[in-house]
């Protein structure tokens, strides 16, 4: 097993989160100490990452739905194989859900879930994230950016009711090297076309997205998480590349947002 | 049902959908599974009625065993438990009281696809037939509180 999060620096974020009345008013009480959320997600060794259900207070984040609907998006990622539409929040202080994501404690709170080392504190990119339906999926791929080298992500789901069969998972990889000849799934073969393999396969020899460039590899998926109202992935980038994915979407769309902190 | 699980756990449908999803066979993780109250019982439940489970002896575990009907079958503090498949049930859901541990779940290539770790009050709900999974104590005594659909 993973060392473990120091116990007594978890007390201290409960005791910061405590204190601010903006992070307070966010996190449901069972989540202020974000220890056990730690030590979850850092028992994983392939994968560093933890999901917490009924996260936020319903009445802030039933706020942010309803603003999350009224904003305009646009095509993001245009010309590669990760099919949504975003609108970039972190500069507009006016939008619901930036009072907290803006927060350092919250910032402080996330990297300790992970274990992680914000080398450029204060900085983060925030967008909120809206699939259509019948949206073609991501592309396994990292975060991991050798420019602006990112430490994690956190990803809040919105999407009430939601099934299986509504599409839109998240899957988390496990991936070892592959050789060339061995690929049975190449990038330049999936443009505009719908990610179905993901559905298929858990495991694949596939051209993953790494750090710099596609890469050969032999993945295997270790989860999917249902994007369900309220639910919260804390996906690690530093200790592990965290391989991940979303298969296809069926008729409902798909919304959330996702953070980076570096 | 209401009277014994948290009020989140009660509505089966998002559970199912969880469990489902995953991509090697259904099992799910619950959080604060029972109600405070229920689990304070639970927990403080007479431990000096405990038994050597010879049925399970692989498991190490001393246990009180009960059932109160005969398809359902109560076991109690596992003392101390090495790597096992559980087989007996056809569903078996396993809820941590205290101690530490972590629950290995393996796919059908006996790779590890995922570490759970035993918090106090959380829940592991998982179709046997198709589980492959261990339990390693770290520390202290893990005490736990399972059933097993037969």
């Amino acid at each position: 097993m993973s060392s473990r999060p120091r116990s007594s620096e978890g007390a201290e974020i409960a005791a910061a989160v405590a204190a601010s009345e903006v992070v307070r008013s966010w996190i449901r009480p069972e989540w202020h100490d974000p220890t056990p959320l730690a030590v979850q997600a850092w028992a994983r060794d392939a994968v560093r990452y933890v999901v917490a259900d009924d996260f936020f207070e319903p009445a802030k984040l039933d706020a942010l739905h309803e603003h999350h609907g009224r904003l305009e998006y646009s095509q993001d990622d245009v010309g590669l194989n990760y099919d949504s539409t975003a609108i970039r929040v972190d500069k507009q202080p006016d939008v619901v859900g930036t009072e907290l994501l803006l927060d350092p404690v919250w910032h402080r709170y996330a990297a300790f879930v992970l274990g992680a080392s914000l080398n450029a504190p204060g900085r983060t990119v925030v967008k909120y994230r809206r699939h259509p339906p019948g949206s073609n999926g991501f592309w396994p791929h990292t975060d991991r950016d050798p420019e602006h080298p990112k430490a994690l992500a956190v990803l809040g789901y919105l999407n009430r009711g939601w099934k299986g069969e509504d599409g839109g998972l998240l899957q988390l990889w496990a991936t070892e090297p592959a050789d060339d000849a061995e690929l049975a799934v190449r990038w330049d073969d999936w443009e505009n076309r719908e990610l179905d393999f993901l559905e298929r396969s858990p495991e694949l020899t596939i051209e993953v997205a790494a750090e710099l460039g596609v890469r050969p590899m032999h993945a295997r998926v270790l989860d999917q998480v249902v994007p369900r109202y309220n639910r919260v992935v804390f996906l690690d980038f530093q200790t592990t590349p965290s391989f991940h994915s979303i298969t296809p979407t069926g008729p409902r769309p798909r919304e959330g947002f996702v953070q980076w902190l570096y | 049902m209401s009277d014994w699980l948290h009020d989140k756990h009660v509505d089966p449908a998002p559970i199912a959908e969880d469990a489902r999803c995953r991509p090697h066979f259904s099992y799910v993780v619950l959080d604060h599974f029972f109600r405070p109250e229920v689990f304070e019982r639970v927990v403080e439940g007479d431990v000096d009625k405990l038994v050597e489970d010879r049925a399970f002896v692989e498991w190490q575990h001393a246990a009180l065993d009960f059932r109160f009907d005969p398809a359902c079958r109560i076991r109690a503090e596992v003392r101390s438990a090495t790597p096992a498949v559980p087989a007996e049930g056809r569903i078996a859901l396993v809820v941590y009281l205290s101690g530490d541990g972590v629950l290995e779940i393996f796919d059908n290539k006996d790779r590890v696809v995922d570490r759970v770790v035993a918090f106090e009050n959380r829940a592991v709900l998982f179709a046997t037939r198709y589980a492959r999974c261990s339990f390693t104590p770290d520390g202290k005594e893990p005490r736990v509180f399972a059933t097993q659909i037969v």
